[in-house]
């Protein structure tokens, strides 16, 4: 800063108002501030922001029907254990990543999925400083079987941006099955299987510490694996 | 969703303040399973939880249901709360977990999407990234008369730091701890929100 012709740096006036400049920075800023009326306005602005932030009300009030709403779930937990998920499908996620992926063999994306799972299994083992169960179902039905609102919203959220993906592509697989090298139809099931187990982990971790974020981002992760396994599949060419 | 932020400035909550030496006694009772402790306890302490969660997001459908979550979530551990922190402490820990949870949700489901639809320019995204020039995006005037609606409009990431600093008043290491930025991000992250409402209010 020269401080006769050029104006305090945004950042600089922001980092004076919070008092964090050392001594000397503070004393060329406040030498230049007194000597230049933009800057001055400026930081009279900034502090005025500041000061209005920090005396914006504590406290809002909510929507009059939240705690009826609230009341209503918390009343239902007792009793609902069995509910399945209501179908929430927002988005189709993935659908502009393919080019992400230049594998061309897709089983080296399935091994690599599988390992990915393993090691994501045993930070969410970590998390829970207990041992992993694994699941022998596949995690849709693991969601199933976990009430409605043991799952965190997050949890919820991530399901419903996948379901109708994984759906469509499960079908197309489906429809295909009969045309793929059985071989290979057996080691997408296998993958699939792991990645499954994963997921149903990260959603039981979640169901038990909702606030964890890096049990969020596992879910997020094995989801985005499953997606792009079944894509991979899907698009293999016929063995006849 | 700035037209979901029905001037808040002017629905302050007007209630006695809650009764503190009662709060054992209620969360107790919570535990018990007692839903009218626990509408008690919620009748204290939502009007924090729900501004939080307002000024976090920018919208305040999403800003109930983020309370409700965060009050359910609060009701299904409420025997994980061992007393060795206020409750309210306990609770607003809790519910800034889940806020900033749901917002690096949000972000991921936002840049799927995103990259889904091909989106056509990069300001369809949540526009986390300062403009390569430096340049401030203009925020229309008549939002820029109201403070909350000026922090309404503010990209997801600089709402969030600034929201944190200078409106709840955590301290830089407490916002890094919660949200895992750096250092250096956060404060980018809080001078460029500050130079947006600078910007907006000086209209």
């Amino acid at each position: 800063m020269s401080e006769a012709q050029d104006h305090v740096a945004f950042e600089t006036l922001s980092n004076f108002a919070d008092g964090i400049l050392d001594a000397a920075e503070r004393e060329r800023v406040q030498r230049h501030v007194q000597s230049c009326t933009d800057c001055e306005e400026r930081l009279a602005r900034l502090r005025t922001l500041l000061g209005a932030a920090s005396s914006l009300p504590a406290e809002l009030e909510p929507p009059s029907h939240l705690w009826g709403d609230i009341r209503h779930r918390i009343v239902a937990l007792s009793d609902d254990q069995t509910r399945s998920l209501p179908e929430r499908v927002t988005v189709r996620p993935g659908r502009g990543a393919r080019a992400l992926w230049s594998a061309r063999n897709p089983w080296l994306l399935g091994a690599a999925a599988v390992v990915l799972v393993a090691v994501s299994s045993a930070v969410t083992a970590a998390l829970l400083r207990r041992p992993v169960v694994v699941a022998a179902q596949p995690a849709e039905s693991i969601a199933r079987t976990l009430p409605v609102s043991a799952l965190p919203a997050s949890a919820r959220a991530i399901e419903a941006d996948y379901a109708r993906t994984l759906g469509e592509l499960r079908e197309t697989l489906e429809l295909r099955r009969a045309g793929l090298d059985p071989a290979t139809v057996v080691k997408v099931e296998a993958s699939l299987r792991v990645i499954d187990q994963a997921i149903a982990e990260a959603l039981r971790a979640l169901a038990d510490d909702p606030a964890n974020l890096t049990l969020v981002d596992i879910l997020s992760a094995n989801y985005e694996r499953k997606l792009e396994l079944l894509r991979r599949a899907a698009e293999l060419p016929s063995s006849t | 969703m700035l037209t979901d932020l029905v001037n808040p400035r002017s629905t302050t909550i007007e209630m006695p303040p809650p009764d503190r030496d009662d709060e054992p006694r209620r969360v107790a009772r919570a535990c018990a399973g007692d839903v009218t402790a626990f509408e008690e306890l919620y009748r204290d302490h939502v009007g924090r939880i729900f501004a939080l969660s307002l000024r976090l997001t920018g919208d305040r459908a999403r800003a109930a249901e983020l309370t409700q979550d965060v009050f359910v979530q609060a009701w299904e551990r409420l025997s994980a709360f061992r007393g060795e922190s206020a409750f309210s402490s306990w609770l607003h820990r809790n519910a800034l977990n889940a806020l900033l949870m749901r917002a690096r949700a949000d972000k991921r489901r936002s840049a799927r999407v995103q990259l889904a639809e091909d989106a056509r320019s990069p300001s369809a995204g949540d526009n986390d990234v300062p403009g390569v020039d430096g340049s401030v995006p203009p925020i229309d005037i008549e939002q820029a008369i109201d403070l909350e609606r000026a922090i309404a409009s503010l990209p997801p990431g600089a709402r969030q730091v600034f929201v944190l600093h200078d409106v709840a008043g955590y301290r830089h290491d407490e916002i890094a701890r919660m949200t895992g930025l750096a250092a250096g991000t956060l404060r980018a992250q809080l001078h460029r929100a500050r130079r947006l409402l600078v910007e907006a209010l000086k209209k």
